[in-house]
């Protein structure tokens, strides 16, 4: 019924809506995935939902790029008050965001699925997130940056990774000696793997700022082509003032991976606080050519201009560092 | 000695026409004591150190929030003290703040009372409070000391939850609440009156009277805070971002007891933020105060006075609005002084644990740079959580120190955490060259003791020209940190009498050059940390110098006042001319 309809009235949204949830329960993802994409581009109320759907369509295609946009998307306009929906929409991109590189995102959207989880089980939240076995998994691997999605991981993974994932559970919920507890556990038996002490260093800078610098130096140590690493470390010795250490590893992280536009920014920082302002701006203008979007590369930029007395310059970057703020700030609310 | 000072300055304290008769241009009422009271060594940059005397003082102030279940944003806030020599005998009094009771808002019972303690002079204080009729009614936060009226008695203005109040000091113990007609109670914003965090008293404009500027924090009803869970069960204080925030005020002084709210017309109100401490000095030399306002996880502020018309917020152009990462902190505590005797204020402000405590130096062209990690203070404070916070030389040596209030946010943070609530303060010691040093672990069993702290103001409670400390605690009894630096530093100390400018001189810079060329730099403020009201005189360590080749002291009437070989260890009375 909602076929004919929607070709005979192809701008009802509604439609396109229905027959979109009618296919996607019947594993037909390919239709649903069609019928969402006219679902968005007819309705101009509340897209959200229907670019969510959208998303987890292409996923069970294993387009994970598209799925992963359209899902941003949807987060971004909303996707509605159904808790079931939202869980769902925040556990693929976690899971996705993951797989693709990007982890502190997955690991946010993860987060706030603890979060709602813990919200409607009141008397036991931590049970009731500890039951969610997808999503400690999920956790284990955004913390442990293994770019994989759940169904890809091997045998040998899986226990490290749950252990993972329950000490980053506990972070979510911000019982942080407990956390703690299960990140010991965790170092001691997996400390030769790959991104275990990463993720002990990330949760050290928040309880023990001193002690993560060593996690971050083992964790070289484990993979020494480590970029997140050099780029911690680069970041903590520029906020103690022990600029030429962090620079080193700065430099080391450009070298690594030039495409890295948080390395550049850590570079220019550093180059700025020993006074190499040419230097600094230099790594910024790159900074900012490889990710126009982060406020935070403008930011940087506009304080070397200042430093280099190019006023101008510098207010058109922090104009634009403002403007990219409040888009962002405006996303987080 | 000290009876003879006493008298003499009783008499030139009184009202102004009186003082004028018996002073001219400059008064120098000596007051010499011997500085090095404590059996000093001859080391001048001797350990600073203090001593805690509250047991023996006689204060037994309890900061009461009245903490609740349901977690209410201000249980965790109220922090207000200031040091005011009410009965202008020489010696500052003090006065504490309190909260009131959850939901009704009001201070039923007198645990609840704000507390004014009269300087007995020998170390011990009384409590005058029901005599000076300052118990107040509502749920208080801070303080400021300021002389509105030019009579030559200081009034109290209390920041509040509830309403504001000015309380106009009658000059015989007693106090009268002029609130009302001053118009200065209930700033407002979108029809319902703001939580006030702070105040600070200034001459924005120059003519003489001294207006009013309030630090109003966010949003919120009684019982109606948002519920935030942390460690996935536990009810906690919630962060700031989930209030709204809200607008500063600026009250202009009319003259006549009573003030106009300038906000809207001075551009203060444009800029919405979650304002705590508030700092004045005049950043670009100008002869027109600024404002710098410490916001909590909002950009900071910094209104640029227009030649005492209207304000810009040139918080982000000049590199204030943010730390050097991008980040708006929790900016709770402000200082707006020069650290590094170059004559330019800098700006030095508290936040809580991860963020440091920002230190920007004033380059001298209207910028400021973050020099938090190079001056050696982002180590020490990155896992500090600070609050109220000041500026000022312990150890007269010349180079102002650094004194900061901590305390965790969250009462139950070592429940869900390895942190914990109750933190020690801290003190750092200027090394010259805007560089500091955590000296803590070196100034003495008091410093030592983790509580949580929320207030403190700095300021010389016995006139031996060493800066004391006191300090509250949140739900726990103030302290009074004696300083008891023991060196053969000389210093010297002005209280300054406006005639065609303030009474309280608010707003005079002052300058002052030893014997070797150097220069020290400080302004007239009593605005101070957080919700606090500090000495409003001003001090200045001399080092191994006995006197004070110049002092040049430009008033905010804009008349430039010069004094040569001024002899130390005395606080000197300096009259307008």
């Amino acid at each position: 019924m909602y076929e004919r309809a929607t070709k005979l009235r192809p701008n009802w949204s509604e439609g396109w809506w229905h027959l979109g949830t009618l296919f996607f329960d019947a594993q037909r993802f390919g239709e649903a995935r069609d019928a969402f994409a006219h679902f968005v581009s007819t309705e101009r109320k509340q897209p959200g939902p229907g670019f969510a759907m959208l998303g987890l369509s292409e996923f069970q295609l294993t387009d994970y790029a598209k799925a992963l946009a359209a899902l941003e998307i949807g987060i971004k306009l909303g996707v509605g008050t159904d808790a079931a929906f939202i869980h769902d929409v925040l556990f693929y991109d976690g899971i996705l965001n993951a797989q693709l590189g990007e982890p502190e995102i997955a690991l946010q959207r993860l987060t706030l699925v603890a979060n709602r989880i813990a919200a409607a089980n009141p008397e036991a939240p931590k049970d009731a997130v500890f039951a969610d076995a997808k999503l400690l998994e999920a956790f284990g691997i955004a913390a442990l940056r293994i770019p994989k999605l759940p169904s890809n991981l091997t045998a040998e993974q899986i226990p490290m990774v749950f252990q993972a994932g329950r000490a980053q559970a506990l972070i979510a919920l911000q019982d942080r000696v407990a956390a703690e507890t299960e990140l010991k556990q965790l170092v001691a038996l997996y400390a030769s793997e790959h991104g275990v002490n990463y993720m002990y260093g990330v949760f050290l800078l928040k309880e023990h700022p001193p002690l993560a610098i060593d996690e971050f130096r083992r964790e070289i140590e484990v993979s020494p082509s480590d970029t997140a690493a050099r780029i911690q470390l680069a970041l903590e010795f520029l906020r103690t003032g022990d600029y030429e250490q962090g620079l080193k590893y700065a430099k080391d992280a450009v070298g690594l991976a030039p495409e890295n536009f948080v390395a550049h920014v850590a570079c220019g920082r550093l180059w700025l606080e020993i006074g190499k302002t040419d230097r600094a701006m230099q790594e910024l203008r790159m900074a900012v050519r490889l990710a126009p979007g982060s406020p935070d590369a403008h930011f940087a930029l506009s304080r070397a201009l200042s430093e280099a007395g190019r006023r101008s310059e510098a207010a058109h970057e922090r104009a634009e560092f403002e403007r990219l703020k409040a888009l962002a700030d405006a996303a987080d609310r | 000695m000290t009876d003879e000072f006493n008298g003499s300055l009783l008499g030139v304290l009184n009202p102004l026409s009186v003082m004028l008769k018996r002073i001219s241009t400059v008064a120098v009422t000596g007051f010499l004591i011997t500085a090095n009271v404590f059996g000093a060594q001859a080391d001048h940059s001797s350990t600073i150190r203090f001593e805690d005397i509250t047991a023996r003082s006689g204060v037994n102030f309890v900061t009461d929030s009245c903490p609740t279940p349901n977690k209410n944003q201000p249980e965790t806030m109220v922090s207000g003290v200031a040091l005011i020599d009410y009965d202008n005998d020489g010696y500052l009094d003090l006065f504490f703040i309190n909260g009131a009771a959850i939901p009704s808002l009001k201070k039923d019972s007198p645990k609840y009372y704000n507390r004014l303690y009269h300087n007995n002079h020998d170390g011990t204080f009384t409590d005058v409070t029901e005599k000076a009729g300052l118990a107040g009614d509502g749920y208080d936060m801070g303080v400021a000391i300021g002389d509105f009226d030019n009579d030559g008695w200081p009034d109290i203005y209390v920041a509040s939850v509830t309403k504001n109040h000015l309380y106009r000091n009658n000059g015989d113990g007693t106090f009268t609440d002029v609130t009302d007609k001053a118009g200065v109670g209930s700033p407002m914003y979108k029809g319902k009156k703001m939580w006030s965090a702070a105040a600070g008293w200034l001459d924005y404009n120059n003519d003489g009277k001294l207006d009013l500027f309030v630090s109003n924090y966010c949003r919120w009803e009684v019982n109606k805070d948002p519920v935030c869970l942390s460690g996935g069960r536990l009810r906690a204080y919630c962060h700031p971002k989930f209030y709204e925030p809200l607008p500063s005020t600026l009250y202009r002084n009319n003259g006549d007891g009573t003030f106009t709210d300038v906000s809207d017309e001075t551009g203060i109100s444009k800029k919405l933020g979650k304002a705590m401490g508030v700092g004045f000095n005049d950043y670009d030399g100008d002869g027109f105060i600024d404002i710098f306002v410490a916001n909590d996880n909002m950009p900071n502020s910094l209104f640029h006075n227009l030649k005492g018309k209207t304000f810009e917020d040139v918080a982000m152009d000049a590199g204030v609005a943010y730390t050097e990462n991008g980040k708006a902190v929790s900016g709770m505590g402000a200082e707006f002084r020069d650290l590094d005797n170059d004559g330019r204020p800098d700006i030095w402000h508290t936040a809580t644990e991860l963020e440091t405590f920002p230190l920007f130096r004033n380059r001298g062209d209207g910028i400021f740079l973050d020099v938090t990690a190079r001056s050696g203070l982002a180590r020490p404070t990155l896992e500090m959580s600070g609050w109220s916070n000041g500026v000022a030389d312990f150890d007269n040596d010349g180079w102002k120190d650094l004194f900061v209030a901590r305390g965790n946010v969250l009462d139950n943070i070592a429940e869900f955490s390895n942190r914990t609530y109750a933190e020690p303060n801290s003190i750092f010691r200027n090394l010259g060259k805007m560089t500091f040093a955590d000296v803590t672990a070196q100034a003495g069993p008091a410093m030592q003791v983790a509580e949580p702290y929320r207030g403190a103001v700095i300021g010389d409670l016995f006139n031996d020209g060493h800066l004391d400390i006191v300090v509250t605690v949140l739900n726990g009894k103030a302290r009074i940190l004696r300083n008891v630096t023991s060196n053969d530093n000389n210093w010297v100390m002005f209280r300054l009498v406006g005639s065609k400018s303030n009474r309280m001189a608010i707003g005079a810079q002052l300058k002052v050059t030893t014997e070797d060329g150097n220069s020290q730099y400080d302004i007239v403020s009593t605005s101070a940390g957080y919700g606090a009201s500090r000495d409003p005189r001003a001090h200045f360590g001399l080092g191994r110098f006995k006197t004070v080749k110049q002092l040049e002291v430009r008033w905010p009437s804009g008349v430039r006042q010069v004094l040569t070989d001024l002899p130390a260890n005395q606080i000197h009375q300096i009259v307008e001319p």
